[in-house]
């Protein structure tokens, strides 16, 4: 046996190792059975193996709805993706960005007293969460009944919702799916910048508007974590899309106003132009 | 030779099994249910402390808070000699607290008075530096 084999051998057992250690549930022995999942799988590793001296935490979609909602963001019919999109959505990239678009609709709906949306939006996400292997989400804790026996108590809704989104994000880091992690978070921020963007546009609500402010600090962190997967082309793109919103946020946090209104403009559009995107692409 | 290496590749991979195992999903999840209590799940961040390399005494993880909103910051490290030694900066890295003159705390809670970044430090105790056994984890929770 040569070096190289020798090698090769080492790696077979220690993939063995972490595959068993790792995957504890059984939808993440799925989770590999497409080749497209394996190669985002092993950007994965690439991803971690970069930041592996600390750890990434993004805020959740859930709460950052919830502080719009508190600042004052009210519901406008219509405005969000219709949940009817939802199985149109083909590749992991659609699925995962659709995901998290659909969990701030949810969050959106749900907070806003919008039950029946609301139900309509839980569904999109299982069927999205179903797509992506992710099936335990749901099924361990057999949320859709509960979540549909809870309609009209919000309370209960949103702690099936922050049930929901602690086996998403700890499945995802359990097993390493930190690109579906990342696309999601990306979604969901665009749809929560979409629907503040579209309401500041009619009305000035500088609540909103400060809370709009503050999600530049989410994004820088974004941006740098899906640069570790910026050899794909649909990364690249959202990347740059992404970078071009920071630019415009980062001159509406800057002190000098008196270019504030024709940034606020300029960052209405590309934030359009992004969630069209997004919401546009199987 | 073979064999030799054979056995070593075996051992690696146990070792890897060992620590992952204290980093499991199911633990983590009933640890963030029965810490987090009145607080709504935010984020949790875990992983083997053989992952951050033998050297490394101090683990840090950023994660993001916005202004006027209350959080609990809990510490869910497994497997250590002793209650792990945690300590939570605001944006500007001012310490905010820590649970060195009382270990047995595992958890904090705060409003933040800006958004931005916080930082949560880990020391890792000297005992425990070479350990295959130990998990550095933490979960947020919000109201």
């Amino acid at each position: 046996m040569n070096l190289k084999n020798r090698f090769a051998t080492a790696g077979l057992v220690l993939s063995v190792a972490f595959g068993c250690g790792q995957n504890t549930d059984k939808e993440a022995g799925a989770a590999d059975s497409t080749a497209a999942d394996s190669a985002m799988m092993a950007r994965d590793s690439i991803a971690e193996s970069k930041t592996q001296d600390f750890f990434q935490s993004l805020p959740s979609p859930i709460h950052v709805a919830r502080i719009f909602q508190r600042a004052g963001l009210k519901y406008i019919s219509g405005i969000t993706n219709p949940a009817s999109n939802a199985s149109k959505y083909m590749s992991p990239y659609s699925k995962s960005i659709n995901l998290g678009v659909y969990t701030t609709d949810l969050s959106y709906c749900t907070f806003n007293d919008q039950s029946q949306e609301a139900i309509s939006y839980f569904k999109a996400v299982k069927t999205l969460t179903d797509g992506l292997n992710l099936t335990s989400i749901f099924e361990s804790t057999n949320m859709i009944p509960r979540f549909e026996k809870n309609i009209g108590n919000k309370d209960s809704l949103v702690t099936l919702m922050a049930t929901m989104s602690m086996e998403s994000d700890i499945l995802l880091k359990q097993t390493s799916r930190l690109d579906i992690a990342y696309l999601s978070f990306a979604g969901a921020w665009t749809e929560s910048a979409y629907i503040a963007t579209q309401m500041l546009k009619n009305k000035r609500n500088p609540d909103i508007l400060k809370r709009l402010l503050d999600q530049n600090n989410s994004l820088g962190k974004l941006i740098g974590l899906l640069q570790d997967f910026d050899d794909k082309q649909e990364f690249e793109s959202l990347i740059s899309s992404l970078s071009d919103i920071k630019t415009s946020l980062d001159v509406l946090n800057s002190e000098n106003t008196t270019t504030h209104e024709e940034e606020f403009k300029k960052l209405t559009s590309k934030v359009e132009t992004l969630r069209s995107k997004i919401v546009n692409d199987n | 030779m073979k064999k030799i290496f054979l056995i070593c590749s075996i051992a690696l991979a146990s070792i890897v099994q060992i620590a992952q195992a204290q980093c499991s999903d199911k633990t983590i999840k009933r640890l963030c249910k029965d810490g987090l209590g009145t607080y709504i799940f935010e984020s949790a961040a875990f992983k083997p402390l053989t992952a951050f390399g033998a050297k490394k005494n101090v683990v840090e993880a950023a994660f993001s808070v916005y202004s006027q909103e209350s959080y609990r910051v809990l510490n869910l490290c497994q497997g250590f000699s002793d209650v792990i030694e945690f300590s939570i900066y605001d944006t500007e890295h001012n310490l905010l607290f820590s649970n060195k003159t009382d270990k047995t705390v595992k958890s904090y809670d705060f409003v933040a008075q800006k958004s931005g970044d916080f930082t949560i430090e880990f020391r890792i105790p000297p005992a425990d530096m070479k350990s295959t056994s130990c998990c550095v984890a933490f979960a947020i929770g919000y109201k």
